[in-house]
């Protein structure tokens, strides 16, 4: 009947840690439309962690059912192509691999995927313009402040033009200058090319941008507002 | 003739265009778009300014409702009538095992009961929500055929609304589900119309549907009008 998909829909998730004594995600279920911008929120040990990574395919569930643009994944083939193409994973820290150069590190992901070094490097520079690093292409990581390796790590996920972008505390390391910074891109992005976003974030300026909170409390979760 | 609050701006694909690429190749897209043939850009232009419209009347019901206008009722049916395409929505917001296997009569009957509960849900929520004034922002193509409208609602108290509305393509464009903050109109009502279901059945949906949104129970982030 031709609905219109949710980005993502997980429908009681349950992972316990320790034979139970660890409830990380206890029956949790959350429907995410395409485009939205949305800021998981909750205590430390919550469950906010383990849901991000569940919904990029990379915990083993006890129990539920991930549905991802109307399709659930069948299998480990499945999720890796689907980190490989539409699910970008954005980290507290940024994880640049140090022996590589910033424009490196961007591109790795599209090795594989895209055959054309032409391309790669034309969307490298693409990416680096987006996120406001142009002419840092030749710099190394470790030459690089935490706010200019959090915005290299982030043209990273979005190397492949993911259309869902994880986001996991994306700003704690930052000032709130580099903060903001990631911030409106992040609002930019969603904006201008509808990518959907899910992001854990203490930062309530973070959650301001967002189109609502998602609170999770002991493994489960609701939206709050 | 409707009034148009504010003039939709250009589509997100051409402020992009514009803001990553040097002036010279801009001019070139520019005139390159500019001889394509009317009828690929129309689809886009004709949904924004579809959804501009359906924008500024939800506004002036919104108003209405505040400023305690009885009658607004009438207003948004015919909203839904002239710029929705309601039956598909309602259909879309029951769960698929119910929508395949349910007979036409009560289908029917569900569909009316359907657009008493929006209009209620959108009523109640205005009268309680800050009064939204809603640009179209932008716009790009969908996986099935329709045109997303992206809008950006802002009210007095600082509050943003975002909403991306699906348009059918064409020169007679209907909103066919919208996602308010976040929020899939459809898939929301889904679930809220799940519960109820489960316990009564078809009567007992259309008899929650027509009693409004407190024939529903659910969190505060199943309010999508807000
Ligand atoms: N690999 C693991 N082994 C054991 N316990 C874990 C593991 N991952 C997470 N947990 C536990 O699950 C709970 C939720 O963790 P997490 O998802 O990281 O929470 P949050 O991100 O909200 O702080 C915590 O109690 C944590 O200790
Ligand atoms: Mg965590």
């Amino acid at each position: 009947m031709n609905r219109i998909d949710l980005a993502i829909s997980a429908i009681g998730l349950v992972k316990h840690y320790d034979g139970g004594r660890a409830k990380a995600l206890d029956g949790l279920s959350i429907d995410v439309a395409q485009g939205a911008m949305i800021a998981l929120v909750g205590p430390s040990g919550s469950g906010k962690s383990t849901l991000l990574y569940a919904l990029a395919g990379l915990v083993d569930l006890d129990v539920g059912t991930i549905v991802i643009e109307g399709r659930r994944p069948g299998g480990e083939a499945d999720w890796t192509r689907l980190r490989a193409s539409t699910i970008g994973l954005v980290f507290q820290e940024s994880w640049l691999l140090p022996t590589l150069t910033a424009a490196q590190n961007i591109e790795l992901p599209m090795v594989g995927v895209e055959a054309s070094a032409r391309v790669r490097t034309r969307r490298v520079e693409e990416l680096l313009e987006t996120v406001g690093m142009a002419g840092f292409a030749g710099r190394m990581p470790d030459s690089l402040s935490g706010g200019e390796r959090q915005r290299i790590a982030m043209a990273r996920s979005l190397a492949n033009g993911p259309r869902i972008l994880l986001a996991d505390e994306p700003t704690g390391e930052l000032d709130s200058a580099n903060s903001a910074r990631i911030m409106e891109m992040m609002a930019k992005l969603r904006a201008e090319r509808g990518v959907t976003m899910l992001i854990v974030t203490h930062d309530p300026r973070m959650a301001a941008y967002c189109d609502r909170r998602y609170e999770v409390v002991d493994g489960t979760g609701t939206y709050v507002d | 003739m409707r009034r148009i609050i504010r003039r939709p701006r250009s589509s997100g694909r051409a402020r992009l265009v514009a803001g990553r690429v040097p002036p010279v190749a801009a001019i070139v897209i520019a005139l390159f778009l500019a001889l394509l043939p009317r009828t690929l850009l129309a689809g886009t232009a004709a949904a924004e300014q579809h959804v501009a419209e359906a924008m500024s009347v939800m506004t002036e019901i919104a108003r209405a409702v505040k400023e305690g206008k009885g009658g607004q009722d009438a207003a948004f049916r015919r909203l839904l009538a002239k710029d929705f395409d309601a039956s598909t929505l309602a259909m879309a917001s029951l769960p698929e095992e119910v929508s395949e296997s349910a007979d036409a009569a009560s289908l029917a009957k569900y569909r009316s009961a359907f657009v008493v509960y929006l209009t209620k849900a959108f009523l109640e929520e205005a009268a309680r929500a800050p009064l939204y004034e809603t640009r179209v922002a932008g716009s790009r193509n969908h996986a099935t055929g329709r045109i997303i409208v992206h809008t950006v609602g802002e009210a007095p108290n600082g509050n943003r609304r975002e909403g991306d509305w699906f348009v059918t393509p064409g020169a007679a464009p209907r909103i066919v589900d919208a996602a308010i903050r976040g929020i899939l109109l459809s898939a929301n009502e889904r679930k809220r119309f799940a519960r109820v279901l489960a316990r009564g059945g078809m009567s007992g949906l259309v008899a929650a549907l027509e009693k409004g949104p407190s024939g529903f129970t659910g969190s505060p982030g199943e309010d999508v009008w807000r």
